[in-house]
């Protein structure tokens, strides 16, 4: 179940035929003419007009002033300096922590557990089949709209008769109710307990599925060797499924440092700016304060971040590996 | 063959050992775990069939005492949800059904052609999920006025029609499909085109599934950009509606109202997560092993 995996081979049982190289004949046997360029236009003309050009006036909008009505005006680098005395943006930077740690930390480190006792405990004691539904269940956040996902958490979490005060004040933790979006002190620990929600299933199943790769035998012998649960979980499944981590750690950083939705419809970066990230921060300036310059330059920053984010983890990734090869 | 032995002793040392309490502890906590995450579905669900009055009021149900459809025949009547979900339906497949062309054809050139710079082209494509939408927005939005496209919607399927993950995806099967097919073909006379359309894609399905169906989750819950470039009410997909709808003050019972439409928005995702699980899983799974 790891990867979709490609029809069997219908090749024919000859050695490959080579006797009829078409005129200036590659290694392979497509490797001859241009066509491939017709399969890589629509692909290429969507990367240009939809990202590249877009990215490109986005960070010349970023050295301007624009209000949205009259023409774009240069006034060189205001809108950066202006943003590194900007209190809120470096809140909003602080918050995207925030995110990382419920959108990649929590789940990445529950996802391991649950993953390894789902595949190694449940799976092996109690038949697949519990075990395919229970990682069905913890999935089924991941497949709602953002949006909606929050919309109901909100439901839930409303200070005057949401299902969570109710069920505390009935079992008697009544003092323990309150505003939770409302207030700032609990507004980003609710976002990210609601991340960490929507976000717990994908790296179960990504691990699960790698787990598929470990031989049973290897457990069974472990087991028979006297290793515990533990012992298992970190002599065996850790390691086993390292690429997998990586994966996981970095897509979800990548995406924690994007998250707009749940932002947008259950704080709108309230209150008092404790819940402001930096993709609701440009879209704020955007579209509200009609700042569009400024609102670039926030997004600027966001990418730079992203990337430079991005590239530290590959790097960390590669000499993680060659450390390894030289053991 | 060897394995036969260590399969059989695995089976009766099965047999010796029943679950032990420990384990049943562990089981039981990943029950609960599991409860707590469908509840906050269920808590949707019940709110929709509460009467909206109910809902906001301080008497409590886990189960609804009068479930009623009362939320859904006024949230039908007062609000053009049959577009909404007609938005939604048109621009997800119609924006699935395009982008899945545009990744098996990338995704068909990377893998099986060898050309100067494919390496570089392959990275450039792969570092555009790095980049966050906010970087594009603004002046994607403001082509899409430029061109009057503001409320239509081919303003929100044409940005989403390059699809690195589809690519990434389409790739990485296609490499798995014998070069000796397509030489065969070849042999056979057929030309550049006639073996792709013929000869590989026929033997794709697998692949076109997984994409269809993760394409199409992707643009069923798109938000951002949608709630940029449409404005009109009736022109809105139904999670931007919904969003629209919780802050509208005009509305009586503007929850019981969300919660139904919510549940009709999560019925077609539920129903193909269930119905393609596999095919999802290995979706998923696939996308997660470079």
């Amino acid at each position: 179940m790891t990867t979709i995996t490609p029809p069997a081979s219908e090749a024919p049982a000859t050695p490959v035929r080579r006797r009829r190289p078409r005129s200036g004949g590659g290694v392979m046997p497509f490797a001859s003419g241009r066509s491939y360029w017709w399969y890589l236009l629509p692909g290429l003309a969507l990367i240009t007009v939809i990202v590249l050009v877009p990215l490109v006036w986005n960070v010349y909008l970023s050295f301007t002033e624009y209000r949205g009505i009259i023409a774009p005006r240069w006034i060189g680098l205001d809108n950066w300096t202006r943003l590194f005395e900007d209190e809120r943006f470096w809140m909003s930077f602080r918050n995207s922590i925030g995110m990382v740690i419920a959108m990649v930390v929590v789940p990445t480190l529950l996802g391991l557990v649950l993953a390894a006792a789902l595949f190694d405990v449940v799976g092996r004691k109690f038949g697949g089949r519990l075990a395919s539904f229970l990682r069905a269940t913890y999935y089924l956040p991941q497949i709602l709209p953002s949006v909606v996902a929050a919309i109901v958490i909100g439901w839930i979490l409303r200070p005057e008769n949401g299902a969570l005060n109710t069920i505390l004040e009935a079992v008697g933790l009544g003092s323990l109710a309150g505003n939770w979006l409302g207030n700032p002190d609990t507004a980003l620990l609710s976002i990210m307990v609601v991340l960490v929600w929507i976000q717990i299933g994908y790296p179960v199943v990504i691990f699960m599925a790698a787990l598929q790769r470990v031989d049973p035998e290897l457990y069974e012998a472990a087991e028979l060797d006297g290793a515990g649960w533990f012992h298992r979980f970190r002599a065996i499944t850790l390691p086993m499924i390292r690429p997998e981590v990586f994966v996981v750690a970095l897509t979800c950083t990548i995406a924690a440092l994007k998250v707009f939705g749940p932002v947008y419809a259950l704080t709108g970066g309230g209150p008092n700016n404790a819940t402001i990230v930096p993709s609701y921060y440009s879209y704020q300036q955007f579209f509200q304060s009609q700042q569009v310059g400024y609102g670039a330059a926030i997004a600027t920053a966001l990418t730079v971040v992203i990337v430079i984010v991005s590239i530290v983890f590959v790097w960390a990734q590669n000499r993680s590996e060659r450390k390894e090869a030289q053991l | 063959m060897t394995a036969t032995a260590p399969i059989r002793s695995s089976t009766s040392s099965r047999r010796r050992r029943r679950p032990r309490p420990a384990r049943w502890l562990l089981v039981a906590a990943m029950a609960a775990l599991a409860v707590l995450m469908v509840f906050p579905l269920y808590w949707m669900l019940v709110s929709a069939l509460t009467p909206g009055g109910q809902s906001q009021s301080g008497s409590f149900y886990l189960l609804p005492e009068a479930p009623t459809l009362d939320n859904y025949t006024e949230v039908f009547a007062q609000q053009p949800v049959w577009r909404w979900l007609g938005n939604s339906v048109l621009i997800a497949s119609v924006g699935t059904a395009l982008s899945v062309v545009v990744s098996l054809m990338a995704g068909y050139a990377l893998a099986k052609y060898r050309f100067r710079g494919r390496g570089v082209l392959y990275a450039a494509f792969l570092v555009t999920i790095m980049i966050p939408i906010q970087v594009t927005l603004v002046p994607s939005f403001l082509v899409v006025a430029r061109i009057g496209l503001v409320d239509s919607p081919w303003a929100v399927i044409l940005p989403t029609l390059f699809d690195v993950v589809g690519i990434f995806i389409a790739r990485q099967f296609l490499l798995g499909v014998p070069d000796a097919l397509m030489e065969a073909a070849r042999l056979d006379g057929a030309g550049e085109f006639a073996t792709f359309f013929r000869v590989v894609l026929p033997s794709c399905g697998p692949l076109v599934g997984v994409l269809v169906i993760l394409g199409f989750m992707t643009r069923w819950n798109d938000f951002l950009w949608p709630l940029v470039v449409l404005q009109g009410n009736e022109n809105l997909t139904v999670p931007v509606a919904l969003s629209t709808l919780t802050n509208n003050p005009a509305f009586s019972s503007p929850y019981g109202a969300v919660m139904a439409i919510a549940t009709i928005t999560v019925l077609p995702l539920l129903v193909v997560f269930l119905a393609f699980q596999r095919q999802f899983v290995q979706g998923i799974a696939s996308t997660g092993i470079k």
